[in-house]
């Protein structure tokens, strides 16, 4: 089979042609002969003669098949059409547009389908600028539990189907809002980022212990979740659920066992049967433990080899990113890639100017650990009768840090008057991170 | 030596492992798929062949006193405690006499009588003509398969049994399960051989060329690869499968070799290298790297590998496929690579990639939401954007195809120096368009032009992992994507009872009003041809969370603290 046009000379408007050829294929049946038709790009416009080419395929240049010939035929002629034997190939139709202008093509039999929007390109660790949405309840959104269940059921996957899970779940509507919901995951345990956040994890399911007044072992669920691993807990000990401070995240399942050797038992009997649970202990206390201090920590964090030429830059200043030409200074720094091949997404990232080395972390890490490089001084104010712990929302701690935090509670904090507060914290978990953090400590004893 | 109900679910197993829901399931059975499921019962292979012990099995279950004994297998019910059907085993006996059927042309149509001579062959019962004592005068057997189909579509499966007429009405069951018969792969086989095929088709190109040699083999699959048959629009990966199977066996063959093994176990001594994408998002830069693909039928095995003096074991992705290797550079890329494998317990002591011209990149199948591509053997849907990698000998021929209207791209990204990726590429012309069209890369032609004139396409919704359906609350949309400008739609329920039925337009979103948990079937229309596909509602008790090696994961991201875990180095 060859592809080949014939060339017809004629006036008016291409577009009527189009339509009336259209039709006329299909009531001539000559869709598997006549495929597609193009013109000079801007005919339409114009008044006098001009080219049209319609598209045939048969077994040779020139040849019209006897099965079809009278009907394609009859259907030029209903068109006004006259064939002068000028048969050419598309390169040929190409050169026969005057001054190499381009074509304007349809194919008869084209596909029509659906076109979906993409998510562009995001950086899970640079959210700021993304605020919350929709008005914040203390009722449990239940697509919060479903997300976990659902990631638990994968145990692993990409950052792009994170975004859409949220999305279809209705967490997310334009895609941006899933970096913070998956700040507060990493926050309460329940999964991790790899470092340059493009993949995710789930983290295994643990029954996080909190302090008890009376003899009981009493926790809270982190990690892989799943309806069966509820209802097995219900059968030995006693279980609640209960919203977070602002419903943003899945329910507190909080767990009461007679004693730890109970809880031990379960998590033992559950393995076995199902999937690993594991006794994590005070998580709070042995995370803040073997944290790192702030220096150790900006150290440990991924370094990226940028060429700075390929980027614009805006620089942290007075809570605000600001233009700037290279970056010159120590500071946190918002970069855009200048080419436009790829999608690349917007990077927030530390700059170290004495060691001229790029930092990668969430974003209000580095905006703690500029601020401290800059001398700022970062407050922690501890109320030793509440047990809570303050600290400003301008200053949040790097994710690791406040997941010490979060896991004291098993709750997200809660905000008021500009402070971030984290609740059921003990004096000596606010010491512990207050220490590593270079935060000054300032203690509240009440009355 | 395997009792019966050993043979009866291993071959449910067999049939079914590894499929996604809405798969087409089919009992295909011979010599050699006994072969590899006998391999699965860790006990010695016996001195005649898996075969030989499942005729043994069949005879002493079903066969007594020179007829066949249904209620061994059928009373006090045909399923067993757990619900799985107990006859398969002797469903999977007559197929194994269709397989046998047939004369070495392929060419003379086939005999009713024929199918019951092999059938009593496999029994034992020699002596006998016609159907058989125990089946004479009774639809017992009909029964069963319909049973089978029952069971099937309860686990979200599409059954492909179907009656004959007249003569037909039983023996057509059996004949439908048998996708290649001997007779076919003979020739397939000696096709292969004679017409010097090269060895490093994939199979999407396989099939392509397959078909297009089709004027060369039997009649029956010259019926089954004709594109406007039910067979090819409903079976197709199922036929894929098996072209490429005999593929295999002949690529593995000894030179010398004239005819197609029929007895003994399958030996598969290389792996099949494809490749997996990757990007560094911060960077925009792109990779490659191996991807093997596991052999048919295999089963686990250590292997393990080097390369730049570093070592690598294989591990498990998911059925099929085990996790990318290392990032391939140019050279490997335009020359292939053949890599050793060491393995203590299989017969593997190579990977292969092939040195292709091109590789077509389809979304993950299973989580297409992951914008994870690789090369996965699927072929192209229509409706749905690919990745095309191309060395630059075939760039000349796609913008042929693009200016001629048959492609579209929305990028192209050099990779290598001489090899560019071209992204959001779409099929833009129906199957015939593409035949008028002469390139210097016919393999390209054969790999791109579509298959089919319409696809349903399911969008958005909360998958299950591994293709096990959609969430209840969150079930998919559908789309068509077609060339002509409706379809008929119908969506029936596990009762058959059909749900919504609508004509729809291409490239509309359709709201489908899915109700409960459970199997759905989408069944699409258009100008004589139909296509249908299940979507499996779960409930959200359904799935188990995915049971992972956590401290392996840990030591992966090197990762000491691991959600609320702090990890003892």
């Amino acid at each position: 089979m060859e592809r080949w046009y014939i060339a017809f000379n004629t006036v008016g408007s291409p577009h009527d042609i189009l339509l009336r050829l259209a039709q006329a294929v299909r009531e001539h049946r000559l869709g598997d002969f006549v495929v597609r038709f193009c013109y000079e790009k801007g005919t339409g416009k114009k008044r006098g003669q001009f080219y049209v080419f319609v598209g045939v395929a048969s077994e040779e240049k020139g040849i019209i098949p006897l099965e079809i010939y009278n009907e394609f035929y009859g259907m030029l002629q209903r068109l006004h059409l006259s064939d002068h034997q000028m048969y050419v190939y598309f390169d040929d139709v190409k050169r026969m547009v005057p001054g190499g202008k381009e074509l304007e093509i349809h194919n008869l039999r084209q596909i029509k389908m659906l076109k979906l929007d993409k998510l562009e390109p995001s950086d899970p660790f640079s959210y700021s600028g993304v605020e919350a949405i929709g008005t914040q309840t203390a009722e449990i959104d239940p697509a919060y539990n479903e997300l976990l269940y659902w990631l638990s059921a994968y145990g692993r996957g990409t950052w792009q189907q994170f975004r859409a899970a949220c999305q279809e779940l209705g967490l997310d509507p334009k895609g941006e809002y899933a970096k913070r919901i998956v700040r507060r995951l990493r926050s309460l345990g329940h999964l991790e980022l790899t470092n340059e956040g493009q993949n995710w994890f789930i983290t295994p399911s643990c029954i996080v212990e909190i302090p008890s007044n009376e003899g009981q072992y009493c926790a809270f669920l982190a990690g892989q979740r799943s309806p069966q691993l509820i209802q097995a807990l219900q059968q030995v000990a006693q279980v609640e659920s209960e919203p977070h401070p602002y419903g943003n995240a899945p329910e507190v399942v909080r767990i009461m066992f007679t004693n730890q050797d109970e809880a031990e038992d379960f998590a033992k009997s559950f393995t076995q049967q199902h999937h690993s649970v594991y006794l994590a202990g005070r998580a709070d206390i042995r995370i803040a433990s073997v944290l790192p201090d702030l220096a150790s920590w900006e150290i440990s964090l991924p370094a990226l080899s940028l060429v700075k030429g390929n980027y614009t830059y805006e620089q942290w200043m007075n809570h605000g990113f600001y233009p700037i030409e290279l970056p010159k200074v120590t500071g946190l720094y918002r970069l855009t890639h200048i080419s436009t091949r790829f999608e690349h997404p917007q990077l927030t990232l530390f700059y170290n100017a004495e060691k001229d080395r790029w930092h990668k972390a969430d974003w209000y890490g580095l905006r703690y650990l500029m601020l401290r490089r800059i001398g700022e001084t970062c407050e922690f104010h501890y109320d030793e009768h509440l047990k809570t712990l303050s600290i400003a929302k301008d200053q949040r701690l790097p994710d690791l840090y406040e997941r010490s935090l979060v896991l004291a509670s098993g709750r997200l904090p809660i905000y008021r008057h500009d402070q971030v507060i984290f609740g059921n914290i003990s004096e000596t978990l606010a010491h512990i991170v207050a220490n590593k953090l270079e935060a000054e400590f300032i203690e509240y004893r009440g009355i | 030596m395997p009792t019966y109900h050993e043979w009866n679910n291993a071959i449910i197993q067999y049939a079914t492992q590894g499929l996604s829901i809405g798969a087409h399931v089919f009992l295909s059975t011979d010599n050699e798929t006994l072969e590899a499921i006998g391999f699965t019962f860790d006990e010695p292979r016996p001195d005649s062949g898996w075969s030989q012990d499942f005729i043994r099995s069949i005879r002493s279950h079903c066969v007594y006193k020179d007829r066949i004994n249904l209620s061994r297998f059928t009373s006090p019910s045909p399923r067993d405690t757990q619900d799985r059907p107990r006859y398969v085993a002797f469903l999977a006996a007559m197929v194994l006499a269709a397989h046998n059927m047939g004369d070495e042309s392929g060419e003379k149509p086939i005999d009713p009588k024929d199918f019951y001579t092999h059938f009593n062959s496999v029994l034992g019962l020699p002596d006998q003509q016609g159907r058989t004592e125990g089946l004479r005068g009774s639809d017992a057997d009909e029964r069963l398969w319909q049973d089978w189909s029952m069971w099937l579509r309860s686990q979200g499966f599409l059954p492909t049994a179907s009656s004959g007429d007249g003569a037909y009405k039983y023996i057509r069951y059996p004949i439908s399960q048998a996708l290649l018969r001997q007779s076919d792969k003979n020739k397939l086989w000696r096709h292969f051989k004679q017409a010097n095929w090269r060895k490093n088709f994939d199979e999407v190109l396989l099939m392509q060329r397959v078909r297009r040699d089709s004027q060369y083999l039997t009649t029956h699959l010259q019926e089954i690869l004709d594109t406007k048959g039910d067979m090819w629009l409903r079976s197709y990966e199922a036929i894929s499968s098996a072209c490429y199977e005999v593929y295999e066996d002949w690529r593995e063959s000894d030179e010398n070799d004239t005819h197609l093994p029929t007895s003994g176990p399958k030996l598969r001594t290389s792996l099949d290298g494809k490749i997996y994408r990757s990007e560094d998002f911060f960077s925009g830069v792109v990779e490659y790297r191996l991807f093997p693909r596991q052999t048919r039928q295999s089963v686990p095995a250590e292997l393990h590998t080097e390369y730049a003096s570093e070592s690598f074991t294989l591990t498990e992705d998911r059925p099929g496929w085990y996790l990318p290797l290392w990032s391939l550079d140019e050279e490997q890329l335009t020359n292939g690579l053949k890599v050793p494998i060491v393995s203590p317990n299989s017969a593997i002591k190579s990977l292969f990639l092939p040195a292709r011209d091109f590789w077509v990149l389809t979304l993950d199948p299973d989580t297409p939401d992951s914008g994870v591509y690789a090369s996965w053997d699927k072929g192209i849907e229509l409706g749905t954007e690919f990745i095309l990698l191309v060395h630059q000998e075939v760039q000349e021929d796609l913008t042929k195809l693009r200016d001629e209207g048959l492609l579209a791209w929305q990028t192209i990204v050099p990779v290598f120096d001489s090899w560019h990726e071209y992204g959001g590429m779409t099929v833009q012309s129906e199957p015939q368009a593409w035949m008028s069209l002469n390139l210097g890369n016919e393999a390209l032609r054969l790999t791109l032009q579509p298959r089919t004139t319409f696809s349903t396409n399911f969008v958005g919704g909360l998958r299950a992992p591994r293709g096990h359906g959609w969430f209840v609350g969150y079930e998919p949309k559908l789309s068509l994507a077609s060339f002509l400008p409706n379809a008929d739609l119908t969506v029936f329920d596990e009762d058959e009872a059909p749900i919504y039925t609508a004509t729809i337009e291409p490239g509309q979103l359709i709201d489908v009003p899915w109700r409960q948990a459970g199997n759905y079937r989408v069944v699409i229309e258009q100008s004589g041809q139909s296509d249908e596909k299940i979507v499996r509602i779960l409930n959200w008790s359904d799935i188990a969370p995915r049971s992972m090696d956590f401290i392996q994961t840990a030591d992966e991201f090197n990762l000491s603290i691991y959600g609320a875990m702090v990890r003892d180095k």
